[in-house]
């Protein structure tokens, strides 16, 4: 009978774990900073997916046009797997230039 | 009660004897839901953080449409929103993208209008002089850039202009500001070349929460040309982004799916002759057909419950302790920037019990339908085979 | 009257090209207490016949009585308690399960029983003892002999206490000096007031004194009745 009673302790003690962590989540969250973020500037998104409009403001987003055409936009059809954004001739970039404290 | 412990047992002893076989099982079995609870845990956190934080997000957003697009709005459509009976303010706003080809990401510029306002989750202060500027955390990171540095960007006239940064929003709240670059308004405006008259959309702050969809109605009827977006329409964005016909919780159920089908068809044509064998001698020597069963559910119960505690606790620690490394190079597509996972472990109990079922019961059925068949035999003939 | 069969008949796959009658319209009595062989060359049908009677096969055509009561037409889990309370039937082929201990394979008809774990293990160790196997008790059945296996299936059929023991060719694996055994544990059981059914060809047991009479089976059908 040990294997059985093994079994049962040992699946209990799962039932138990995994009840213990998905009870860890259900209790309020100390949310107020971020709240008060998005209410000071207003921001509607999150900052998820920085490819496009239509994912970086998913809530703003003119999801009613025809084309989408943000750069690196093109994740939106299977093509996009295969060909990655153009690398621009007209190149602007952000550069940094380091300031002393 | 003792019956039942001692069919148990039995099983047990059934399922160590091929133990190789059961192990590989387990294992397939265990990351099978592992991979799905991941991606169940990740979107379900992910929404419950738009729900908690954008909660506070602006009542109703209004764009201006024009040509079927999202086009800049007059400023004077926030003086006649403004008038509308029930509506506290309407403030125009100035944002926009700046793509960087070096890096390839995009960035989201904001303009501030009030750079005294006090942001717990930023060090440093926001914007004052038409040179400063706050980042995110992600811009910071991928330029190793911290306060007093200053940051290069090409403005519309293909000028290049300094904005040194005063501030860089704390990793806590990634997940909003993680791309931002927020300077004063009046020097986004000059950046973006914008006319004084327009705005990128107005700011709607409703008193009466209960009035938003009336309001979005009056807006555009006095002002056809525009989308209100409500606060509501913003929650119900990312309630159905992540769902269960999201792409990728459909991708990763469908791999799952297949996986599980080649598993469990394997069980259903493949009750080996030794399986059979022994059904047929437990027969033989007095077991009834419900007996032989028992230790069949006992066996099918064994290993997809703890298929799935071991799978469900796998992802839920992949997930919130780990950060979801297995996932976020499927999440970030193209995305250079990809804010860090700190996320609240937020579960929903009825996916969850979903989850179970949908993994057990079929595993169940494909455990008992064919060692029902040859229990139902008599057990000369199963013994024979 | 313990045993009774009335036109048993046995037909495999039956209305297919391989239809094959095994047993064809046999009927016989078995009375409390007998010792009998079942006799006839291989193909005969006695296999056959020996699992009717233990119910773990179904007639084509006839009835099987015990104890007065039919019960071809039994439903399953009549049979099933049938099996475990009144029979113990020892296969040809041993049919142990092949990793597990001997005393797991001989507890296996007690398990779905009332009887606690600790009573079934007790139970075992002393039938064990009786067959001069208990210093074997935790190996594992497949890593026996052939005489060792031979005498697992016996305590196993005896672990129930059963009424009648059936016996398939007990003595085909085994050599001269065990068969000798063999012949004494079955004439124990019979003096303890067992009804024993053994189906052979070997002449050391239809000629052994225990045998009270000989059934001869030739190509399914009763070929005689002879009192030894």
């Amino acid at each position: 009978m040990w294997r059985a009673r093994l079994y049962l302790t040992a699946t209990l003690c799962g039932i138990l774990t995994l009840t213990a962590l998905l009870m860890t989540g259900q209790q309020p969250n100390d949310s107020a900073d971020k709240q008060q973020l998005v209410a000071a500037f207003g921001l509607t998104d999150l900052a998820l997916f920085s490819e496009a409009r239509y994912t970086r403001h998913p809530s703003q987003a003119d999801l009613f046009t025809a084309f989408q055409d943000s750069p690196g936009a093109i994740d939106h059809f299977p093509s996009g797997s295969l060909v990655v954004p153009i690398p621009g001739s007209r190149t602007r970039s952000i550069t940094v230039l380091k300031g002393e404290r | 009660m003792n019956r039942q412990l001692k069919l148990l047992e039995y099983a047990l002893a059934g399922l160590t004897r091929r133990k190789g076989k059961n192990v590989a099982l387990l294992l397939v079995y265990a990351f099978t839901i592992a991979a799905l609870g991941s991606v169940l845990f990740l979107t379900d956190a992910l929404r419950s953080e738009a729900r908690q934080t954008l909660d506070h997000a602006p009542e109703m957003v209004v764009q201006r449409i024009s040509a079927g697009r999202h086009e800049l709005i007059p400023r004077s459509y926030a003086t006649t929103i403004a008038q509308l009976p029930g509506v506290r303010q309407a403030t125009p706003r100035v944002w926009g993208y700046y793509y960087d080809a070096l890096v390839r990401a995009n960035f989201t510029l904001m303009g501030v209008t009030e750079p005294e306002t006090q942001i717990k989750d930023l060090q440093g202060q926001l914007p004052a002089a038409d040179n400063e500027c706050a980042v995110g955390i992600g811009i910071a990171d991928i330029f190793g850039a911290t306060i007093g540095d200053s940051l290069v960007l090409v403005d519309a006239h293909g000028k290049n202009r300094v904005f040194a940064i005063s501030g860089i929003f704390s990793a806590h709240s990634a997940l909003l500001t993680h791309d931002l670059i927020l300077m004063p308004e009046p020097a986004l405006r000059a950046f973006f070349n914008l006319d004084p008259t327009v705005a990128t959309d107005i700011a709607v702050s409703i008193a009466n929460p209960r009035e938003i969809t009336t309001l979005a109605k009056k807006v555009r009827y006095h002002l056809p040309d525009t989308r209100p977006i409500s606060r509501s329409e913003i929650l119900h964005t990312y309630d159905s982004i992540f769902n269960w016909r999201s792409g990728m919780m459909f991708a990763v159920s469908v791999a799952a799916l297949i996986a599980f089908c080649i598993l469990a068809w394997d069980k259903a044509t493949g009750i080996s002759a030794d399986e059979k064998r022994e059904i047929g001698i437990l027969k033989a020597v007095g077991w009834n057909t419900g007996d032989v069963m028992a230790i069949k559910f006992w066996e099918g119960l064994i290993l997809s419950l703890s298929a799935f505690l071991i799978g469900t606790i796998a992802a839920w620690l992949h997930v919130f302790v780990l950060g979801a490394p297995a996932l976020t190079p499927i999440l970030k597509g193209w995305s250079v920037l990809f804010p860090p996972f700190s996320l609240q472990p937020v579960t929903d109990p009825y996916q969850i019990l979903v989850l179970a079922f949908l993994t057990i019961a079929p595993y169940l059925a494909c455990t008992l339908i064919p060692a029902w068949k040859t229990a139902v035999t008599a057990p000369e003939q199963a013994m024979r085979s | 009257m313990l045993l009774k069969t009335e036109h048993l008949s046995k037909i495999y796959n039956r209305g297919r090209p391989d239809e094959l009658t095994a047993l064809n319209a046999v009927s016989l009595e078995v009375h409390t207490g007998e010792a009998i062989a079942l006799c006839g060359p291989s193909g005969s049908g006695k296999t056959t016949l020996l699992s009717l009677l233990a119910c773990m096969s179904r007639p084509t055509s006839g009835q099987v009585w015990f104890d007065g009561k039919s019960i071809s037409r039994l439903p399953e889990r009549f049979l099933a308690a049938l099996r475990r309370d009144h029979f113990g039937y020892i296969f040809q082929q041993f049919n142990l399960i092949r990793d597990l201990s001997v005393i797991d394979n001989i507890s296996i008809p007690l398990l779905p029983g009332t009887l606690s774990p600790q009573q079934i293990r007790k139970r075992g160790m002393s039938v064990l003892e009786q067959l001069d196997l208990a210093d074997k008790a935790k190996q594992k059945a497949c890593q026996l002999s052939g005489g060792e296996q031979q005498r697992v299936a016996i305590a196993r059929a005896l672990i129930g206490n059963p009424q009648v023991i059936i016996a398939d060719e007990p003595t085909a694996h085994l050599d001269h000096s065990l068969t000798n055994d063999l012949l004494n544990i079955l004439s124990a059981l019979h003096a303890g007031g067992a009804t024993l059914l053994i189906a052979t060809h070997d002449p050391a047991i239809y000629h052994h004194p225990l045998i009270q009479r000989t059934i001869t089976l030739h190509n399914g059908s009763l070929a005689d009745l002879l009192a030894p």
